[in-house]
This record gives structure tokens, C-alpha cells and sequence, in this order.
């Protein structure tokens, strides 16, 4: 029941095939509005590829659950592998009103994840390549910002230093610290000292990554279009 | 060469006035009468031959004169011990390159000076300027101004620019471009090589009498010498504009890897043009010699590399040597490609690639400056000398001067580049995520400077089967200065004018360096979720495989199983301390620093631990009070990271300095602590000089104590086990007065990598082990005592 077959080339009417595929397996659930954003991400293409992973990763089940991200063998060494996989779940970034963790995503909202990973294109303007370099960041800040309060303070900051580095078994945990620390140190030179205290907001968080033309490294090649061929 | 013959002479003419005041007539005759040239002006022998000859006279006379007056005709006069004599012939040859290179450097020297030139002008140009006056003097005084030999060029003056390039090469966005940098460098490269030689064969067909006898073959050789893009050229007007780091990089790395085509081309067209017939099998064995001549220089510079690399491994006990390692075996590496025909570019490149990761982990911080500078110091001498001797050799060669070749060659050049760069961007913009502008086009296509690699080239082309040489060399230089000077001149306001992307200008940050890992991690990571297998994929497995097998075999001690981001925060760290130094704080933390390098290096005396004491949750909220209260402008004066945990700096600081104070040997302490009361340089006087109103005694009652759980190592909820206990430690209070000079001490901190360890009490043992990794890792294992200090560059 692939999607693509149901709907060939029409990714905007996905949500609605989605839906029949679960009315007959008796889930109901809303599809959010599939943003413009989405559909210019991904093409039908990708979406048949997708969702083969999709399955392959559910088991053939509608949805996938944080344990279905165990079956990654490549995954396993990530260092940041928790964040990447609570990446998935958290509802801030599946565009959601509400707040919090999700159980179990289904392949819309496994599509909105990936589409947070889609190349720059060419004929972009000012104003639409400042706000897709935002929803960029902001899946980033999502990452760091663990407890959702809209801050990345210092004992989150030192979280990611420490998964970033756990890769190390006889790694002291205090150099970890003292990086994060040190980072930390950095940013309140760059925001001014009074936010840090408080912890980095999304805005801060801009400013430290004006060094890094985030636009053109976030993304996966396979979102391109036309590697997709050779990668299934 | 000759100019410095031309001064010798006058020298010795003057030498022989003041001893020959009435014989000079005399003299001149009886010396000739032995065989030998009266010493001339030097305008009338040319600098070849009128140097040997004109030592031996300034001897004979000097000794000669009293013998003349007292015993006319005897067979052998007494010789008289020389007290000053001139034997020029001996010291000629380093005499005169010392000469070439003090006028470069002079040159570049003067152009630094003044600003105003070097801003509109490129420095390449005006090398080359110079070049062509120095040439035109020593024409004008009638001696012949040495050529760029080929030899010369290729041996000596081109590896250093290379190994400089090749090492300090950005591997980061070389490697995620290197497709477009393989397909320009090698597609454009043939494309052009072929486009032009083609073209010409028809222009000189097409040319009249004095053209048509330049052969197919001569044409594509003249084609692959002019079509590739020159590193030297281009990296010296590329440094000047800062342009953004994706058109750097992909017109530089065409520059550097076209050499493998170039070679190539060269050999295969040269070898050609002595056959009778050209059959396909030599054809396909010249495209099979594209491979070996390519593969075959990266796997030399691989292998070169890798031993530079393992060599390293054991020169802790002989630091000053280091460097050479690493300049030798780069050199090496070309020389034993050159000898088999092979790239010796790439090789040179694939060596410093290779061996840099390594080596810089395995050598000690002050033999990495002395790389830098060596490296940095050769290539910049290496192309100032290349620019003025490609002066001096316009100015030397013959030349032939055939209107229409010159001017097809150039305009085909230029047509050849830009539809090369339009086509082949066209194609790789299909596949390139980041889209190549127009304006990238452009600058690409724009950047294809021509340079002495070209020229030597030329030169080295054989007479007798290229009797057109001269005329080549001739469109060479046209295409050369053509580029350089027009192209080059104009890029700077062509590349504001269209408001291409500049390089940013801004340090490498912690904070970056933890962003940039992190996305490559969780680009690894969703790759591995689409089971797709990419660039970033294979780029994590190719990063664990160095870090399981090959960090082991080629890095010693414990630094091999240093993760990239405390390598990279240890270099940060030294960085900061040294600049701290020289910008400001110079003549009063030195001490400190030194006092801080030993410790680092030194396990034995100060096994100290770096632990920072965290803070429960309301402690924690306290002391941010105070600090948002008391510290705001210290932490904005505070330009630097400071690696301390933002609340937990005056404790530790007060800790800190009664630890250190315990340990160290009381002298050394003294005199560090009489030198951190006074303030620092950089400290603005009027914020008041002690912002952490808090009171350590209250404090230090619960001053932390911290145990390292190794049961414990990732998960998150650790850290805030970590909390410490609160723990009286009445034992130590800080007096007043030390706490005084940690808060002092606390602005400069960054200067001091050591001083924030606490000791912990009780826990010695072991964190001393890991605390050794540290020092380990840092430069000697036993250095000596003055190891720990020249790194602080003093005086400067």
C-alpha cells in the first residue's frame, strides 16, 4: 500500500491517501495541513524511497515507536544518537500546536522531519532563504533545548558536549564540562552576559551560528532529486 | 648573477690604484704578459669569465709590489703572506642567490610599506615589475640577466608554495567539492588543452609562411602548457581579495591538481612529437598513464605521509628536529614522484595532507609555530622569487614576436576558459547541491591565471624538435602577464562590484567547532535513518576506521585516543593564552603562563586534576544573582572564553590558588602571586577592579567536592549526580587575601590553562591518572626546564 503507488507524483495529496490507508486499518487520525514547505521539499520520487524505509523501519506497522530506531545497526555508534532519535518524536518539530513527546510518529510526520533536511534551491529570495535557514536552526535549537523552555542553558549545553564526546569511554566527564563551560563563556561574549545566565535563546542561538552558512551544509543528499535512483 | 660579478670588479680595480701609484701602466702589461686579461671594466668581459681571472690579480700585485721594485727579472719572486685578498669565484654562487633573495625580500618588504600600492596593485604584478627592471639594468649594463632555469624552478622554488598549500590545505571544503575540483581540474584541464591546441594548428595553417610548419602535435603540447591554471598565480591574488571559501577553494584546488593533466599532456605530446606515426596504442597508453601519473603521485605522497607520520611517533625526545622530519619527507615525497614521472604535486599535496593530522598530535606546540613559519617563510620567499625572475627572464629570453600567434593564443585562451567553465558548470550544477551562480562561474573562470609553471615549461621544450620555442615562450609570457596583470588587477573590484561572497573573518570558535560536529553527526544519523548511504556515511565510517586503527599505529601516547573536540579546545586554550600574552598582558603573566605550561607538562611535579566543581541547583541560582548583579561588565570586557564554569569561578579560583600554592615550590609561587596582584594590562581601570563582591569564607564552607563516577559515563542524568556534596573543609580556608588574587587572577584566566584545577582532597589518586592523559598529551613527556616557557613569545 506505498503511497506512491496509491498517488503517483502527487505529493500534495498525500495526506489524504495516508488517511484512507489508515481509515481501512481502523486508526483515524487528522493529517495536519501538509505546508508548502513539505511539499516543495520532497518529490514523489523520494516519497516511494521514504516510505519503503518507512516500512522497512515499522515493520510494516503505520507508525513507528522509539524502539523501531533500535534496528539501525549504523546508528548505534552515533554518539548523539538520543537527541537524533527524540528528534523524531518531539512535537515542536512535527509542527504540532501542542507541546511535548509524541509515542509513535507515522510517516507524515516522518516526512516533516526529513523535509527539515532538504537542500537550498537556486532561485530562493532573501526573505524565503532567512526563513528556511531558521526552520533549520530552529530543528537544532529543538535538539539542544532539551526540557522545552525555550533555552539551552548550561546544563543542556554541557549535555550535547558530553554526548557529543561519549563516543570515549576514557574520556573524563570534566573535559566535557569545562568545553561546554568554555562555549558558554564564548556565547556571552557574542549575546551579551545577561541571556546567559538564563540560557541561550533561539535568537542568541542565531547569532552563534552566523559563522556557519547552515543553508548549504544541513541536508542529505539523498533529499536531492536526482541521486534517488541509486540509493534505494 | 652578473650584477654581483659587476661590483667585484670596480672593487679590484680600486684595490690596484692605491698599491700601483706610478707602475699601473707597468703592471698591467707584465700581468697580461703571464697570460692573463688585464682587469677591465667590467662592461667590456662579460660577468662569465671576468670574475675567475680577476681574483688572482688582486692577490698577485698586493705581494708582487715590493718584489718589482727590489729584484727585476728574478725567476720567482718571494711570495709575501696575503693579508687581504678577494677570491670572489668562491663565494659566487651562494653570494648571488643571496642577493636574489635579499632583493625579494627587500621588494616585498617595500611594498608592505607602503600600503597605498599594495592595495591596488597586487603584489605579483609588482614583483614582476621589479623583475622586468632589474632585467632591463643588468641588459642595460651589458651583462646577461639570468634565466629561470627549469630545473631550478621545479626542484627548489616550487615545493615549498606547494607543501605550504598542500599542508595548511582546508581539507573540509576540499574534500565536500572535490568532485567539481576533480572535473575542472581534469575535464576542464583536457578541454582546454585540446580546444587550444586545435585552434592553433588551424591559426597556423591558416597563418602564412612563418606559422605553417608548427605541427598538430607542437600545437596540443603548446595547448596543454598554457591551458592549466597556475597554484603560484593564483593563490597569490586569491590571498589578496578574501573571497568566500567554496570560489577559493575550487579554483586553487583546480590549480593544484590539474598538474597530474599538465604532466600528462606534456610528456605524452613531447614523446609524440619524436615518433614517426602515432598509433591508437599509444593513444590509449598515454590515457593509462593519466592514471598512473596521478594514482602513482598520491600513493608516494600516501606513503611518504604515513612514515612522516609514524616517524613522528618517536621524536618526543628530540623536539628540535621535528620540523625537518616533516619538510623532508614532504620533499622526498615530490623528489621520488619526479623521478618516476609522476605528479610531484599531488604527491606533495597527498603528503601534507596525510601526515598533518598526526604529526601536529605527535609534536610539541613550538615545532608546529616553526612549521608554520618555515613553511609560511619558503613559499612566500619561493614566490617572490618566482614573480621577479619571470621579470628578469622576459627581459633575458629571446623572443620572437609573431602578432598573429600571440594574439590567437591569448584570445583563444581566454574563449576556451570561460565556455569550459560554462559547460562543465552546467553539468556539474546538475548534481551539486549548492548550485554554482553565475557570479561563481564567473570568478571561476576569471581566476584561470597563467603562471611560471607555464613558463618553465615552455622552456624546457628541446630546440631541435621545437624550433618554434621562442616563439612559444614568447605567447607564454603574453598569456602570463595578460593574466597576472589584467585579470588579476581587476578581480579585486570586479569581485566588489558584483558583490560576490567574501570570507568571513571570524576566528574558529568553541562554540563552532561543537555546532559543526554536531550537524555531522546528525547528518550521519538521519542518513542512517533513510538507509541511505551518502557522503556523510561513508566520511563517519572512514573517521571511526582512523580513529580504531590508524590513530593507534602512527600517534603516540594518549593523544591518539583524543577526541577531535578536546584537541581542538587544547588548541584553543594555548592559542588564547598566547595571544593573551602578546596583546596585553606581556611583562606581567608570563610567569604565570610558564609556571602553567610546566605544570602541564610535567606529570610528575603537579598531578593535578581539572575539576570543576558544579553547584546545586540553588547554590547555583545564588550565585547567578550575584553575578548578574555584580559581574555584567567584567563578562562583557571579558572578550574571551573562559573555560571555568560560569558560576563557579570564585570559588575555585580561591581553591585554586591555595591548592597551587601548597603544591608548588614556594619561590615560584611567590613570585607569580607578587605578579598576578598587580591588575592586568587588558583590565579596563575604570570598572572597578573587584567585581565578585561575595564572600569567600561564608562560601567555602560548601565548597564542593567532587568524586569522578566512572560507572557512570554518558547518560545525562549523571551530570547532576555530580553535584557535589557539600562538604566542610575548614581545614583550608581561603584567607581574604588569597582570594583576592583569584579574582584578580580570574580576568586573565585564559592565560593559565592549569591554575583552575582543584585538587580535590582525598581523591588524589586517581583523577592524577587522568589528569595525566592530559599531560601527556601536551608537549614533552620530560622536558626540560626551560621547555615550558620559550612557547610565549618574549619581547615581541
Amino acid at each position: 500500500m506505498g503511497v506512491a503507488q496509491l498517488c503517483p507524483g502527487v505529493p500534495r495529496a498525500l495526506p489524504h491517501c495516508w488517511g484512507v490507508g489508515q481509515a481501512q486499518m481502523g486508526v483515524p487520525r487528522v493529517p495536519a495541513p501538509v505546508t508548502s514547505f513539505l511539499s516543495l521539499a520532497v518529490t514523489s520520487e523520494q516519497i516511494e524511497h521514504l516510505h519503503r524505509r518507512f516500512k522497512q523501519l515499522s515493520q510494516d506497522q503505520l507508525t513507528i515507536r522509539k524502539e523501531n530506531f533500535d534496528s539501525i545497526p549504523d546508528l548505534e555508534f552515533n554518539p548523539i544518537r538520543g537527541k537524533i532519535v527524540h528528534a523524531f518524536f518531539d512535537k515542536r518539530n512535527l509542527r504540532q500546536e501542542s507541546d511535548g513527546l509524541a509515542d509513535e510518529i507515522n510517516f507524515e510526520d516522518f516526512l516533516t522531519i526529513m523535509s527539515y533536511f532538504r537542500p537550498i534551491e537556486m532561485n530562493m529570495d532573501e526573505e524565503q532563504l532567512d526563513r528556511f535557514r531558521k526552520e533549520k536552526l530552529k530543528f537544532l535549537f529543538h535538539m539542544y533545548d532539551s526540557d522545552h523552555d525555550g533555552k539551552i542553558t548550561l546544563q543542556e549545553y554541557r549535555n550535547v558536549v558530553e554526548e557529543l564526546l561519549s563516543g570515549n569511554p576514557h574520556l573524563e566527564k570534566e573535559s566535557a564540562r569545562s568545553i561546554a563551560d568554555g562555549a558558554m563563556m564564548e556565547a556571552a561574549s557574542i549575546c551579551g552576559p545577561d541571556q546567559v545566565y538564563e540560557g541561550i535563546t533561539f535568537e542568541d542561538f542565531l547569532k552563534m551560528w552566523q559563522g556557519i552558512d547552515i543553508e548549504t551544509k544541513m541536508h542529505v543528499r539523498f533529499l536531492n532529486v536526482d541521486t534517488i535512483a541509486h540509493c534505494y | 648573477m652578473g650584477a654581483a660579478a659587476l661590483r667585484a670588479l670596480p672593487w679590484a680595480l680600486l684595490l690596484l690604484g692605491p698599491l700601483l701609484p706610478g707602475q699601473v701602466l707597468q703592471a698591467n702589461p707584465m700581468l697580461t704578459s703571464e697570460g692573463q686579461p688585464a682587469p677591465l671594466p667590467g662592461g667590456d668581459v662579460p660577468g662569465f669569465t671576468a670574475a675567475p681571472p680577476a681574483a688572482p690579480e688582486v692577490i698577485h700585485p698586493l705581494k708582487e709590489q715590493p718584489a718589482n721594485g727590489s729584484g727585476e727579472g728574478h725567476a720567482k719572486p718571494r711570495k709575501a703572506f696575503p693579508v687581504i685578498g678577494i677570491d670572489y669565484t668562491h663565494v659566487r654562487i651562494p653570494f648571488e642567490i643571496s642577493l636574489w633573495i635579499l632583493l625579494a625580500c627587500l621588494m616585498k618588504l617595500g611594498f608592505h610599506v607602503i600600503p597605498s600600492v599594495s592595495s591596488i596593485v597586487p603584489e605579483s604584478c609588482l614583483l614582476i615589475v621589479v623583475g622586468l627592471l632589474v632585467g632591463g639594468l643588468i641588459k642595460g649594463v651589458g651583462e646577461k640577466p639570468p634565466i629561470l632555469k627549469s630545473d631550478i624552478f621545479f626542484l627548489f622554488l616550487l615545493p615549498p608554495i606547494i607543501l605550504d598549500a598542500g599542508y595548511f590545505l582546508p581539507l573540509r571544503p576540499f574534500t565536500e567539492n572535490l568532485g567539481t575540483i576533480l572535473i575542472f581540474a581534469v575535464v576542464g584541464t583536457l578541454w582546454n588543452a585540446f580546444f587550444l591546441g586545435g585552434l592553433m594548428y588551424a591559426v597556423c595553417q591558416l597563418g602564412g609562411p612563418g606559422l605553417n610548419h608548427i605541427g598538430l602535435l607542437a600545437n596540443l603540447l603548446f595547448g596543454s602548457i598554457i591551458s592549466a591554471v597556475d597554484p603560484v598565480a593564483v593563490l597569490a591574488v586569491f590571498e589578496e581579495i578574501h573571497i568566500n571559501e567554496l570560489l577559493h577553494i575550487l579554483v586553487f584546488g583546480e590549480s593544484l591538481l590539474n598538474d597530474a593533466v599538465t604532466v600528462v599532456l606534456y610528456h605524452l605530446f613531447e614523446e609524440f612529437a619524436s615518433f614517426e606515426q602515432v598509433t591508437i596504442l599509444d593513444i590509449i597508453l598515454g590515457f593509462l598513464s593519466f592514471f598512473v601519473v596521478s594514482l602513482g603521485g598520491v600513493l608516494v605522497g600516501v606513503i611518504y605521509g604515513v612514515i612522516a607520520a609514524f616517524t613522528s611517533r618517536f621524536t618526543s625526545h628530540i623536539r628540535v628536529i621535528e620540523p625537518l622530519f616533516v619538510f623532508l619527507y614532504s620533499y622526498m615525497a615530490y623528489l621520488s614522484a619526479e623521478l618516476f614521472h609522476l605528479s610531484g604535486i599531488m604527491a606533495l599535496i597527498a603528503a601534507g595532507v596525510v601526515m598533518r593530522p598526526y604529526v601536529e598530535a605527535n609534536i610539541s606546540h613550538k615545532s608546529h609555530t616553526t612549521i608554520k613559519y618555515f613553511l609560511k617563510m619558503w613559499s612566500s620567499v619561493s614566490e617572490t622569487l618566482i614573480f621577479i625572475f619571470l621579470g628578469v627572464s622576459t627581459v633575458a629570453g629571446h623572443h620572437y614576436w609573431n602578432w598573429t600567434f600571440v594574439i590567437s593564443t591569448l584570445f583563444f585562451c581566454l574563449i576556451a576558459r570561460v565556455l569550459g567553465v560554462l559547460v562543465l558548470t552546467w553539468f556539474i550544477n546538475k548534481f551539486r547541491i549548492v548550485k554554482l551562480t553565475p557570479k561563481d562561474q564567473f570568478i571561476i573562470a576569471y581566476g584561470g591565471l597563467r603562471g611560471a609553471i607555464a613558463f618553465s615549461l615552455g622552456y624546457l621544450l628541446d630546440y631541435h624538435h621545437f624550433g618554434m620555442r621562442d616563439m612559444f615562450l614568447t605567447a607564454i609570457i603574453t598569456v602570463i602577464f595578460f593574466t597576472v596583470f589584467v585579470q588579476g588587477m581587476t578581480i579585486r573590484p570586479l569581485v566588489d562590484l558584483l558583490a560576490v561572497k567574501k570570507k568571513q573573518e571570524t576566528k574558529r570558535s568553541i562554540n563552532e567547532e561543537i555546532h559543526t560536529q554536531f550537524l555531522d553527526h546528525l547528518l550521519t544519523g538521519i542518513e542512517d535513518i533513510c538507509g541511505h548511504y551518502g557522503h556523510h556515511h561513508w566520511k563517519d565510517k572512514l573517521n571511526r576506521f582512523n580513529k580504531k586503527y590508524v590513530k593507534k599505529c602512527l600517534i603516540a601516547g594518549e593523544r591518539s585516543k583524543e577526541p577531535q573536540l578536546i584537541a581542538f579546545y587544547h588548541k584553543m586554550e594555548m592559542k588564547q593564552a598566547i595571544e593573551l600574552v602578546e596583546s596585553g598582558g606581556i611583562g606581567k603573566i608570563p610567569s604565570a603562563v610558564s609556571t602553567v605550561s610546566i605544570q602541564n607538562i610535567n606529570p610528575q611535579t603537579l598531578p593535578l586534576e581539572r575539576v570543576l566543581p558544579a553547584l546545586s541547583k540553588d547554590k547555583e541560582e545564588e550565585i547567578r544573582k550575584i553575578l548578574r548583579n555584580n559581574l555584567q561588565k567584567t563578562r562583557q570586557r571579558l572578550r574571551s572564553y573562559n573555560r571555568h564554569t560560569l558560576v563557579a569561578d570564585p570559588y575555585e579560583e580561591a581553591w585554586n590558588q591555595m591548592l597551587l600554592r601548597r603544591q608548588k615550590a614556594r619561590q615560584l609561587e611567590q613570585k607569580v602571586l607578587g605578579e598576578l596582584q598587580t591588575p592586568p594590562a587588558l583590565a579596563d581601570p575604570s570598572v572597578p577592579p573587584d567585581p565578585l563582591a561575595y564572600e569567600p569564607k561564608e562560601d567555602s564552607e560548601n565548597l564542593p567536592i567532587i568524586t569522578i563516577d566512572p560507572a557512570s559515563p554518558q547518560s545525562p542524568e549523571s551530570v547532576d549526580l555530580m553535584s557535589e556534596e557539600p562538604k566542610g573543609c575548614g581545614g583550608l580556608p581561603p584567607s581574604p587575601e588569597e582570594d583576592e588574587e583569584g579574582l584578580v587572577m580570574r580576568v586573565k584566566e585564559p592565560s593559565s590553562p592549569g591554575t583552575d584545577d582543584v585538587f580535590t582532597p582525598g581523591n588524589s589518586d586517581s583523577p592524577s591518572n587522568q589528569r595525566m592523559l592530559r599531560c601527556l598529551s601536551d608537549p614533552g613527556p620530560r622536558p626540560e626546564p626551560e621547555e615550558g616557557e620559550p612557547f610565549i613569545p618574549k619581547g615581541q
